[in-house]
């Protein structure tokens, strides 16, 4: 495995990304990259789309699929920013969802950058 | 690695030879890097994965697969995933569905459980949580194609996944899940009573998971949350074109639970109409859906429930005497929180390890005085209440130790007004029947709806539920007595 494993800040528990891409092996580690940051940038830019439209079920659905990535990536800031705003989209918190929803689009944004500088690409 | 739908992998290594014999194990999920990394974990483990990403295609793999353990997302692009999953146990109902969301909490967990799940998954998961509840789903719950059901033997523990209110080593609880053992292994039927939020369901769930028709499907109704006159059909099906509204043809509840256990919570809350047909069920032993010209045999199991007084519903003519005594044979009545000892503890520090780690939080258990504080409070939500306080805690704390100023608004003052031994507070003790004995019938009243208002912590529709009066008389009442 390359250095690509060892992420400096994201993501936070860099070890769960590290385990799925020894998981998936030396052929797999690529393809798993990349379907993360394409998941990730089709979540983002689903969001920013609902966001502008006050699409309700499309603040839900595209914060479920980022909380799942995540997660699953050890990305816990970036799970848990997606939690709040999918609670918050479930509750039609206009007011929470403004101040929260703009942290986890940066912290998106943060994550598929270095997604992108580690060989994943959407 | 293969990243289509709809295709079979495994791997090839020695050590993650694909498992002899095995079913091919569903993995119906949506978001492609999560399909790749959870088809990687199970072939990995040996397993043989078919996927599929939306519902239209899982449904289509489970016809064409026979696969009889199901990793649903329960957000789906085309189709509700619980919605598929009622539609696949009823074609296969020994499937074991372990059903995956981002969206924990335990209302949806139990309701997937009601519908039939074998677990719930709260995304992300950890792969040792994963593949224990895949290997329970193979294992757990033998398919009737793989042989005959095997003699029932009596566990260890009742248990029901996920099931706070099961926790707890109160000897209260421990009679309980003695009677459960004893009982799941029969036919008969069972009666839960108890307080709200004291784990009824749950309950019946144990029943059921612990008895030989566990791997049958498990239907829960709630006679008092659907309408009367939908009810019938709810219960014992319609036929298309029966009624206005009635598309296609609907099998019903009792049918659905055929070979399983039909679970009627609220069963006071039952129509006297319909009371009637459930006896003749009852006694048949047939149900005849709503415009069907005859009756079809099946093999049900009842638990029912109810958080009133059954016998008192008799006596006030709003339950049939027959349907009770038909009913009535083994009750299990659920405690109240407050008359449960430590266990408030146990369940409040078991739902904080488990919420916190859904939510990704790290916190250390509850302080001495929170646990002082739990054991004081009296809890007029029950189990339900103290997983609310403590989903609180952990949503709108980082971690640590669980410690007063963490816990909601005027729990503590609630606190305050308990009294930290109640049955030895004579000033705050409830009025016995030696009390009343002698006093104006006007003043009992008030004083028995002032003692049922303090039992549920001042909640007047709670309160007017159990002394079964309209809200508004109970108002009136009370703003009468402050008039006086």
């Amino acid at each position: 495995m390359k250095d690509v494993f060892l992420p400096p800040q994201l993501p936070e528990d860099p070890d769960r990304l590290t385990d799925l891409l020894a998981l998936v092996g030396r052929d797999g580690a690529q393809a798993l990259l990349d379907q993360i940051a394409a998941d990730l940038h089709s979540a983002q830019a689903g969001l920013a789309a609902a966001q502008v439209t006050g699409e309700w079920a499309g603040l839900r659905d595209h914060s479920h699929v980022v909380i799942a990535v995540a997660g699953t990536i050890g990305a816990t800031g970036l799970c848990r920013t997606a939690r709040e705003v999918n609670v918050l989209a479930h509750a039609r918190d206009s007011k929470g969802l403004d101040a929260v929803l703009p942290v986890m689009m940066d912290r998106l944004t943060a994550t598929l950058i270095w997604l992108k500088g580690h060989g994943g690409a959407p | 690695m293969n990243m289509a739908n709809g295709t079979t992998s495994d791997r090839n290594d020695p050590a993650g030879a694909p498992k002899q014999g095995a079913a091919p194990l569903l993995l119906i999920e949506d978001t492609p890097s999560l399909q790749m990394v959870y088809r990687s974990v199970l072939t990995s483990a040996g397993h043989t994965v078919r996927v599929a990403g939306t519902a239209a295609e899982g449904l289509a793999a489970f016809l064409e697969s026979g696969a009889t353990v199901i990793l649903l997302d329960l957000m789906l692009p085309d189709r509700d995933g619980l919605d598929l999953m009622h539609d696949m146990l009823q074609i296969r109902p020994e499937a074991n569905v372990i059903v995956i969301t981002a969206n924990g909490s335990i209302n949806k967990a139990v309701e997937a459980m009601r519908a039939g799940a074998h677990e719930f998954l709260v995304k992300p998961f950890d792969e040792q949580r994963f593949l224990g509840a895949v290997d329970n789903a193979i294992s757990g719950r033998p398919s009737p194609r793989r042989g005959p059901v095997p003699t029932r033997t009596t566990p260890v523990a009742t248990t029901v996944p996920g099931a706070d209110s099961f926790i707890g080593s109160s000897d209260v609880m421990a009679r309980i899940h003695s009677k459960i053992r004893s009982v799941a292994g029969s036919m008969a039927t069972v009666f839960i009573t108890g307080e709200s939020g004291t784990g009824k369901e749950l309950c019946a769930l144990a029943v059921h998971g612990n008895s030989a028709r566990a791997s049958g499907p498990f239907i829960a109704l709630n006679c008092g949350a659907i309408p009367q006159d939908l009810l019938e059909s709810e219960v014992f099906g319609h036929v298309k074109g029966s009624f206005t509204g009635a598309i296609s043809d609907k099998p019903g509840a009792a049918a659905a639970a055929d070979g399983g256990t039909l679970f009627l919570d609220e069963i006071c809350e039952m129509a006297p109409a319909l009371q009637t047909k459930l006896l003749r069920f009852l006694q048949t032993s047939t149900v005849q859906p709503v415009g069907a010209t005859r009756p079809r045999k099946v093999n049900v199991r009842i638990v029912c429930a109810t958080n009133r007084d059954p016998l008192d519903a008799v006596r006030r003519g709003q339950f049939r005497e027959d349907l009770y005594y038909r009913l009535y044979v083994v009750p299990i009545h659920m405690p109240p929180l407050r008359d449960r000892g430590d266990d408030v503890v146990e369940i409040a520090e078991a739902a904080l390890l488990r919420f916190a780690r859904e939510e990704g939080r790290e916190f250390l258990g509850l302080s001495p005085e929170v646990q002082a504080l739990f054991r004081r409070l009296p809890w007029p939500g029950n189990v339900r209440q103290v997983l609310n306080v403590i989903r609180h805690v952990v949503v709108l704390n980082d971690g640590g130790v669980v410690r007063p100023s963490m816990l909601p608004d005027g729990l503590t003052d609630v606190a305050i007004r308990a009294p930290v031994q109640p049955a030895a507070d004579s000033s705050t003790a409830e009025p016995t029947l030696d009390d009343l004995i002698g006093r104006p019938l006007a003043e009992i009243e008030r004083l028995v709806i002032e003692a049922t208002l303090a039992r549920f912590d001042g909640s007047v529709p709670k309160a007017s539920r159990v002394l079964d009066l309209a809200p508004s008389t109970l108002y009136r009442k009370i703003d009468g007595w402050k008039t006086n």
